[in-house]
């Protein structure tokens, strides 16, 4: 009995948390991208964006309502990619200068 | 004693001008020569210094494909410079100059009249006048690129602006190189504010950038004279000098510019849009670097 009633507690916990975390919702499409984009728009500013981060975020765009799993996923990958840009920008501003023949 | 003072006034606003013009080009002048001398003792004997210069490359390779030691103006022709597999291939290639007939078309371009009447002809009398391209334009404070120096041309005489980077304004500025040939480059940092594009310019080809984390200078200067694969990697010195290039894998001429936007895209990073701030002081500064050298355009390239 009291393995059942564990067995049947864990089930209803699991579910209801999957059910609580609203991954792949429109809200959450919504924030992954409009972040990758708010990041993007720093490093194309900055003129480091990469090549390929501009199009993951339009992808993610078009995937937004159909397939939002994979929208989160691309936005994501935006995001990761002008996060990264940022901060190799940051860390070879220090160093370019000792590049420079002399 | 009124025309004496003036002669004063003079004499001091000529020479505070030439005092200022100095200042903005001392520390390019001190970047250019290094950067110049750096090339001449890495190609000075590839085999001698391989340990600093050449670690990676084969001590046999470098006997019997490297072309040393090369002096200032070599560098005009690329990586045919040092490498003699290359310079068979170009010799080859250039017996028919494959830039020959888009030259004939610019020669073509520029005597064609526009709607008004005009020519190129109005804008520009004399055609050989690339050595003093990029220039800063103090009063419009930009680099003013030949690009878009014979844009402007054609709108001032009711044209449309052309597409820039290939196409018909390449065969245009090939034409003006091939007039300007044996002109030696004469780029000049007037202004407070051309320092600054310079220094912008020098930093976009020095710093690491893309996916790939790579700068215009580890492969075009650190990386001169060694190979990715099969391709021989061209020095940054003189780079210049050649534009707009046929090149093979284009099958077409391009413009410097063209060939700048492609390098960058090749980091892994954002293509920059020709014609834009960054790809000016980009181009000012690699112009700057090959400054005294005699231009040779066009040319061909793989």
């Amino acid at each position: 009995m009291k393995k059942l009633l564990l067995i049947s507690t864990i089930t209803v916990a699991f579910f209801s948390g999957c059910a609580m975390t609203n991954y792949g919702t429109s809200n959450n499409v919504d924030a992954a991208i409009a972040s990758a984009q708010m990041k993007y728009n720093k490093a194309h500013k900055e003129m480091v964006a990469w090549g390929k981060t501009k199009s993951l975020i339009v992808k993610a765009r078009a995937l937004a309502k159909t397939s939002p799993k994979k929208a989160i996923a691309l936005a994501n990958e935006a995001s990761y990619e002008a996060d990264t840009a940022l901060a190799q920008s940051a860390r070879f501003e220090k160093t370019w200068r000792a590049e420079v023949p002399k | 004693m009124l025309n004496k003072l003036i002669k004063i006034a003079a004499i001091f606003m000529i020479s505070s001008t030439f005092m200022f013009a100095a200042s903005f080009n001392a520390q390019a002048e001190k970047d250019r020569k290094a950067f110049v001398n750096f090339f001449l003792k890495k190609f000075e004997n590839p085999v001698a210094n391989r340990a600093k210069y050449f670690p990676y490359v084969p001590k046999q390779e470098l006997e019997r494909d490297y072309i040393y030691p090369l002096k200032f103006q070599d560098f005009q022709d690329g990586p045919m410079s040092w490498y003699k597999p290359s310079r068979e291939q170009f010799a080859e290639i250039n017996d028919f100059p494959p830039y020959e007939i888009p030259l004939d078309d610019g020669k073509e371009l520029w005597k064609k009249p526009f709607a008004n009447g005009k020519t190129y002809s109005s804008c520009f009398p004399n055609p050989a006048i690339k050595q003093n391209y990029p220039y800063y334009d103090i009063k419009r404070d930009e680099i003013v690129t030949i690009g878009m120096a014979v844009n402007e041309c054609r709108v001032k005489n009711g044209e449309k602006p052309l597409k820039y980077g290939k196409g018909e304004i390449a065969k245009v500025i090939a034409y003006i190189a091939y007039k300007s040939r044996g002109k030696k480059i004469n780029i000049k940092i007037p202004s407070a504010n051309a320092k600054k594009a310079y220094e912008a310019g020098k930093k976009l080809f020095y710093k690491q950038r893309g996916y790939l984390a790579i700068s215009c200078n580890e492969c075009h200067v650190q990386g001169a004279g060694k190979r990715i694969r099969a391709e021989a990697l061209s020095p940054a010195l003189g780079s210049t000098t050649e534009m707009p290039v046929y090149r093979i894998k284009w099958g077409g001429l391009g413009t410097l510019q063209r060939r700048l936007v492609g390098c960058i895209k090749d980091t892994g990073s954002e293509k920059p849009k020709m014609q834009s701030k960054p790809v000016k002081e980009l181009a000012y500064f690699l112009t700057y670097m090959s400054n005294g050298m005699k231009l040779f355009g066009p040319d061909t390239r793989k």
